[in-house]
């Protein structure tokens, strides 16, 4: 009896795993996948690459006698339906800024603060550390510049039925000392598909 | 053996040569059909960024959409990763010029491999 619900147990398990669906890997460099209503990996990146070659096309970024200007990123408002993160956006942006030589992106200020820079010279007063390793005051920098911007939705139902989706990535770009947006960008990015689906 | 030693060298400067030259390669037979590469023009900006620009002809009575990718490198041929690097779409109007402008991701970039596929 024992033996047989072993058997039975087993063949509905081996049944079971056979029934599961494939999962298989996303090839990022040549991803024929269907679209989604939702925002991808290949919105952000599309977004992203479109931002980053409008502002090198742009002189925003270029320094008057050369060097880099201090770039600190301000708020990214996600004003879609959707859970993400901006920095699925922010964080392309930033390796392609940074990579182009035209500026330093700080973590002193702004949404993407790393706190260690403080919490680092709060050791000044503690005698466990070696005084001389710790940041001097006055070595922070303050930024020149400021990116700031949101990603919006628009969900409309259309006559036939059918739902469209539009995304727009809007980004400005602020010369901190007089307050001048010194460049603007918008991608638009648009869906449409079943009004059935559910666009979050 | 001296026919030798040279047949190594050449090989060895044409292999050199090749990977640090730039071009625009059509890799898929549609797109040829299609886009027809007029002229590819580059420059170096004042902020020491290299431009690129492919002026190109859709000479069917049909809007295309295909992709395009951008490969850089640096003076000693590596690579420069870059967003351009993945492939993007691109529009071409029925019966009309359309023009790529890329701009490098770093003044290191002075070569560069443009592919255009459907």
């Amino acid at each position: 009896m024992k033996m047989k619900i072993l058997t039975a147990s087993a063949l509905c398990l081996a049944l079971l795993s056979g029934c599961a669906d494939k999962v298989s890997k996303i090839d990022l460099n040549n991803d024929k996948g269907e679209q989604v209503f939702g925002l991808d990996y290949r919105d952000f990146q599309q977004a992203a690459s479109d931002a980053t070659q409008s502002m090198l096309h742009s002189a925003a970024l270029s320094k008057p006698g050369g060097g880099r200007y201090i770039l600190a990123i301000s708020d990214i408002r996600n004003d879609t339906m959707q859970h993400i993160d901006t920095d699925q956006l922010i964080k392309k942006i930033r390796i392609e800024l940074l990579n182009s030589g035209k500026v330093y992106l700080t973590t002193a200020v702004g949404s993407e603060e790393d706190r260690m820079n403080k919490k680092v010279r709060e050791l000044r007063k503690d005698d466990e550390f070696r005084n001389s390793s710790i940041s001097k005051k006055g070595t922070l920098v303050a930024p020149d510049m400021s990116l700031s911007g949101k990603i919006l939705q628009r969900n409309i139902n259309m006559s036939n039925g059918k739902q469209q989706v539009e995304y727009y990535f809007m980004l400005t770009l602020t010369d901190l000392t007089n307050g001048f947006a010194t460049w603007e960008g918008e991608t638009i990015i648009g869906k449409r598909g079943s009004g059935k689906s559910v666009a979050w | 053996m001296k026919l030798i030693t040279s047949a190594i060298f050449i090989s060895i400067v044409l292999f050199t040569g090749c990977a640090d030259k730039s071009f625009v390669k059509t890799v898929d037979n549609k797109v040829a059909k299609y886009v027809d590469i007029q002229e590819v023009k580059e420059r170096v900006r004042d902020d020491g960024l290299l431009e690129i620009q492919i002026n190109a002809q859709n000479d069917t009575d049909e809007y295309k959409l295909f992709k395009y990718r951008v490969d850089w490198q640096d003076k000693d041929g590596f690579l420069i990763p870059s967003l351009s690097s993945k492939w993007a779409d691109f529009p071409a109007h029925k019966n009309s010029s359309f023009k790529i402008n890329v701009v490098a991701p770093s003044p290191k970039a002075t070569t560069y491999q443009v592919y255009l596929s459907e």
